[in-house]
Formats: C-alpha cells, structure tokens, sequence
C-alpha cells in the first residue's frame, strides 16, 4: 500500500462515530487522525479506536497537517461553512447528506470545492448497497429496456424525536432525500417536476409542529419517466425499503433484506423474520463500501461516485416536494432554482 | 482496549479472505504477521494489508512475532503440528477445519488443547456463527417445530471452483473432510445428537481427475444419529448456478428452510425470458458475516477469558464421521461411526 489516507472527523454524534468506526476498522489505506467537536467531553469510544487527537473547533483541525480529508459530520446548518473552510484548507471532503437546506449555500460550498480542486463526495449511502446497487446495474445492461415507471418505498421503523425535527427540515429535507437521490440513481436521469401529497397521522406531536410524518410524491423526469415514492415515519414491522423499476422490457425489484434467510413452516403457515431494523443494521455494509470507494478515489485520483451535484439535485426537488404540498399543485423543479 | 495481535498462517483463497477480515474488518484485532511458504502469498499479503512482518518459516513466525494468537488457515495436513506448535509456545489458537486429516491427529490435538486450558481454542465451523443458523437453532430449542428428526443438508460449490479443487484434490482429504464436514457439523449441532451409522454414495459426473485420487465430484449420504434421527447430505462440486448451502430441519410440528434459492441479493430480474435472481458465487460471499463473528467471538473468549462453543471435539467428531463417510463410499457398506 502505498500510503495511508489521514481522516480527520468533523462532529462526533450517532452517525460521526458511525464512520469513524468504519474508517478504523474496515477500510484499507486510511486512518482517523483527529477529530473535532465542540462538545466532546466524555467518549471512551475514541480510545478505542485508537484516535488520540481531539479538537474542539474544526478550524483547529483543518489546520492541522496529517490530517488529508474530513467527513463532515456535524449538525446540518454547519455543513456547508465547513465545507468552504476545508475545501479552502485544501482538504478532500466527505460530506453528510444534504449539504444545506439552502440551494444558495449549497452551490456557494460546492463553489468553494471547485475552485480548491478539492474532491468532494456526498453521504448518498444507499447507492452503495448489494441490492439497490444491483438493480441499478441491471437497468444499466438494459435488463429492463427503456425506463418508464419506478416505485419507492420507503419507511422508517419510529418516529425520530422532536429536537431532531426542529432542525431536519422535515420528511422531504431528512428522509425523502435519500428517495429523491435513488430515482435519479436509478433513472439516470433528471426530475423535472413533482407533485406531493403529505399527512400527519403517525404522531401527534409531530402534527402539533406543522410537519407531515406520511407522504407520496409523483415526480417526471427529464427522460419521460413517471416515478412514485412512498414514506411514513412508523412501520411497525421494521425499516421497510423497497423498489421497483418497470420498463420497456422488463422490470427489476428489490425487497427487504430480512434479518436471517431462515422460513419457518408451522401449523399457522410460513413465516420469515422481519426486514432488519433500522439504517445501521440495513445498510451498515453500504457504509463501509462508501468509505472505501471515497479513500479509492483519493488514493487513485479518480472521481468520487457521489458528486457535489448529486447532493445539491434533491435539494431542489424537496424543496419543489415541500412547494407543491403547501400551494396543492404539481411544481417544476425550474420554480425553486434560484 | 489493548488489541489482540494475531498472525496467520497460510494465505491461499481462504487464507488470504480470513486476512483480509483480520486486517479490516474485526474490532479489538490487530493482524500483526503473515505466514505462508509461498514467497509471492506473502509479499502480496503484506502489500495489500500493509502488515510489516511476513514470514515464509511458521516456527519462526511464532518464535519472534509477539503474538497473542495465530489463525491457521494452511492445508489440512499440516494444522495439528501447527496447533501443536502454537500452543507448546503459549498462543491462543484459531483453527480452520479439518481439525486434522486423521483421528490419530485429531486426538493429538485434543490433548494439547486439554493440556493447556488457559489457552483459548476455536475451530473454523463458521457456518455456526451466521445469523440465519444460529436464529434456526434459537427457534429449535424454543421448540418452534417441536422435536427435530430430519436434516437435509445441501452443500455446493459452483463449478469454476473445480479447477482449484482438482489441484488441490490429493490432500483435500476428499469430499467429505473437506466439504460435507460443515453440514456433518451442522447437522450435530441442529439435531443436539451424534451420528451412530452412515451410509455414503459418489461418483465422478464431471471431472474424472477426482477419481484419480480417490475422490469424486458429487457425493451423497445417509447418516442415523443417536435417537434415530436421520440425516440426508449432498455435497458437490459442479454447481453450475453458484454457491448453494441449503439446509431444512424438519419437526414433528413444523420445518425450517434455509436458503432454498441462496440469493445474493434481494434484486429479482423480471424479463422476456421469466424471472432472474442473482445467486451467491462464492462461501466468501455467503457467509462474510459469519467470519466475521467467529473472529469477533474468538477475540470476546480470549479477552473474557471463556471458550468458545465450538470445541476441540467437535472436530474430531465431524472428522470422524467424515471418515466413516469415505469408508463407506470405498467399501460400498454402511458404516458405523467409532468414536
């Protein structure tokens, strides 16, 4: 190995350790140098793996010299000055998803990357899961021929709590995202415009905020393509992500990775175990593939699989998802570009 | 967390997978040396993992590596003097099936395993370790199908693996060491029983180089377990779909199924020529998880100071039923297993 890729990680909550973990431990060509938080005070997991170096302002740590790259994992209002600062640092950067709940900070961080010559990859995760990754390969070979309708659903075991909600900016900005970035993963194509409907039947606290926790939204595409996707916030049989692509010549579908590939045959009929529970356990394996493929791209100066583009695109259209929900019509993406 | 620092020995296709899983994929474990007699294994090894200290001599290895334990993963002849080695200079031993390729092996091992309890030993019977297994066992002992008689147990490799087995096929062991062991284990650990008679069948369909040595290409047998139990094994080596362990246990009140159709993933393909689904190609694949929980598990019995539940006697009773399988096969009698 040639040499090893210095991570800095910037924001040590649930999802920083997350890839601090993954970056120790499963990935070859990279080590966690340092991170930073402004809250960290006690986190005996950091001895555990090894990080001694902890910062409390990211300005310290993107000053500091073995550190190459940084994933950006800090509250969402934070990533998009953090990206300017490390990309003018000089520093590669792996950002969580969405860059910005604002269109205008985001093309500004994205910006800032280009003109650094920076490589930038957003945390789009699930492209890099064995199913979805695979249902995109044989839309690729032409297994299904032209595109014309795909079908997402997508459901979270629980509710996240309040505080989060506060800030998330809702279904479309935290959790739709993601669904936004597979159609156009899976199309290839752009979303011209969508059309959404949403309710609060899940949970009345979050009815009592303003937010919808259940939601469908019809979106073109630039192709010619129809897609729909599904979302609600409690499945009470676990984290439900299934999809669908149909087209000229056949169609792909993916069903839920279930805990165990065991069936069970009793006097009651057959019964298999639940989808696994939550991101963590269904897409822990996509998170590692993730990193590995953004220490790759370094490693071998290639491009990042995830661009800054593919995060700024479903910006847009939660915002056009959130437009048409208020104002009760179908949005085209061009109403919410600035 | 002090990490435990484990070598390897032995860097071939599994060898070289095990490694891989040591060096990137096991919390807590430090793989520190890598071990093979084949010059080029090591030095690509030592690249790919960027691990420093790679050896060509085990008794070397084990003299100078600072090691807290070591991984055996060389061909089966060799594993009881490498146990033997490695517990003689005061290392936890990990041990990739078979335990040893005769029962007079097997026994030696038992004893220097006995003798020295404060070593951890475990044996490489992984399929123990995956998630789909160990909750079939976990419903069979909530007697979700009230009480176990039957195991069918399917175990195939898929047919581009043959090329590599046929080279390797004189010290293999035969189909029955080197595959069928999993199910027999398998089988044991399902059924809570041991196997009293067995009665086994093969022949070459495909590749006549097996019969050369002795072997054959696909295998089938039937096995009795202490209270009648029975046992229906098939392993082959010509799968022409992929990797394809599947297994059923079957209850006076019920069954379980376990990977009738071994998906790789849960993609289908629906096309002008009916229905696709990508199948598993390779064990590494298949049970990726569950190598890494035997390490994770061997590491958790080294740091907690327990055994694992895979014993030492487990493999010399898998190795001994396997050999009853070959005898069988030769004699065209059924056997009864001595233990």
């Amino acid at each position: 190995m040639e040499r090893t890729i210095g991570i800095g990680i910037i924001g040590i909550g649930r999802i920083g350790r997350l890839h601090a973990e993954v970056l120790t431990q499963r990935v070859p060509g990279a080590t966690v140098r340092a991170v930073s938080d402004p809250f960290v005070a006690e986190t005996p997991w950091l001895d555990e793996l090894g990080i001694a170096v902890s910062y409390a302002s990211h300005h310290e740590l993107l000053a500091d010299p073995s550190v190459d790259a940084v994933y950006v994992c800090s509250s969402t209002d934070t990533h998009a000055q953090i990206v300017i600062d490390a990309a003018r640092a000089g520093k590669h950067l792996f950002c969580e998803k969405p860059i910005d709940l604002d269109p205008l900070r985001v093309r500004d961080a994205l910006d800032a990357v280009r003109e650094a010559e920076v490589l930038l990859q957003v945390g789009f995760n699930r492209r890099f899961d064995h199913n979805h990754a695979q249902a995109a390969e044989a839309v690729r070979e032409g297994k299904v021929g032209k595109v014309e309708l795909i079908k997402i659903t997508s459901r979270d075991p629980a509710p996240p709590p309040a505080e989060y909600l506060a800030v998330s900016g809702g279904l479309f900005l935290d959790m739709m995202i993601h669904d936004f970035d597979m159609v156009r993963f899976l199309a290839a194509s752009e979303v011209v415009a969508v059309h959404a409907a949403g309710a609060a039947l899940v949970d009345p606290t979050i009815a009592a905020t303003g937010h919808i926790d259940t939601a469908v939204v019809t979106l073109w595409l630039a192709s010619g393509a129809i897609a729909v996707i599904d979302n609600s916030r409690r499945a009470v049989y676990g984290y439900d992500q299934r999809t669908e692509v149909f087209g000229s010549d056949g169609m792909v579908r993916v069903e839920n990775d279930l805990s165990n590939r065991v069936q069970v045959f009793d006097q009651y009929g057959s019964h298999g175990d639940k989808p696994l529970y939550f991101f963590l356990e269904r897409y822990g394996e996509a998170f590692v593939a993730q990193s590995r493929a953004f220490v790759d791209a370094i490693v071998n100066g290639g491009s990042v699989p995830v661009s800054g583009q593919d995060g700024l695109a479903p910006v847009y259209i939660a915002l056009a998802a959130s437009a048409s929900l208020t104002q009760q019509r179908r949005v085209e993406i061009s109403e919410v570009m600035p | 967390m002090t990490p435990i620092r484990l070598g390897i020995v032995g860097l071939g296709r599994l060898g070289m997978e095990h490694a891989r899983i040591l060096r990137f994929g096991v919390p807590g474990v430090r793989l520190v040396a890598v071990c093979s007699s084949a010059k080029d294994e090591v030095a690509r090894a030592q690249s790919e993992l960027d691990v420093s200290a790679g050896y060509l001599e085990y008794e070397r290895m084990i003299a100078e590596a600072e090691l807290d334990g070591v991984v055996i993963a060389s061909s089966s002849a060799v594993h009881t003097d490498q146990i033997v080695t490695a517990i003689e200079a005061g290392l936890h031993v990990f041990c990739e099936k078979p335990l040893g390729t005769t029962i007079e092996q097997c026994r030696q091992a038992e004893a220097i395993v006995a003798a020295h309890p404060r070593q951890r030993f475990m044996l490489g019977f992984m399929r123990r370790y995956d998630s789909s297994y160990r909750y079939a066992v976990q419903r069979i002992r909530a007697g979700a199908i009230g009480k176990p008689f039957l195991v069918r147990a399917y175990g195939l490799d898929p047919d581009r693996f043959a090329a590599g087995a046929i080279q390797f096929a004189a010290t293999s062991g035969g189909i029955f060491l080197d595959m069928m062991i999993h199910d027999i284990d398998l089988a044991r650990w399902l059924l809570q029983a041991e196997v009293r008679m067995v009665h086994a069948i093969g022949g070459n369909f495909k590749y006549p180089q097996f019969g050369e040595v002795g072997d054959v290409d696909n295998a089938t047998a039937l096995m009795q377990f202490d209270g009648d139990a029975m046992g229906l094994f098939y392993a082959g080596r010509t799968a022409a779909h992929g990797y394809h362990v599947e297994t059923e246990i079957v209850g006076t009140e019920g069954a379980i199924r376990i990977d009738g159709v071994p998906r790789s993933t849960r993609a289908m393909v629906y096309t002008g020529d009916g229905v696709g689904e990508p199948i598993v190609q390779s064990f590494p694949e298949r049970f990726a998880e569950a190598f890494r929980n035997e390490f994770l598990e061997f590491a958790a019995c080294i740091r907690e100071g327990r055994s694992p539940e895979v014993t030492v006697q487990d493999g010399t009773r898998a190795t001994a039923v396997a050999y009853a399988a070959t005898e069988s096969l030769r004699s065209r009698k059924a056997i009864e297993v001595r233990y």
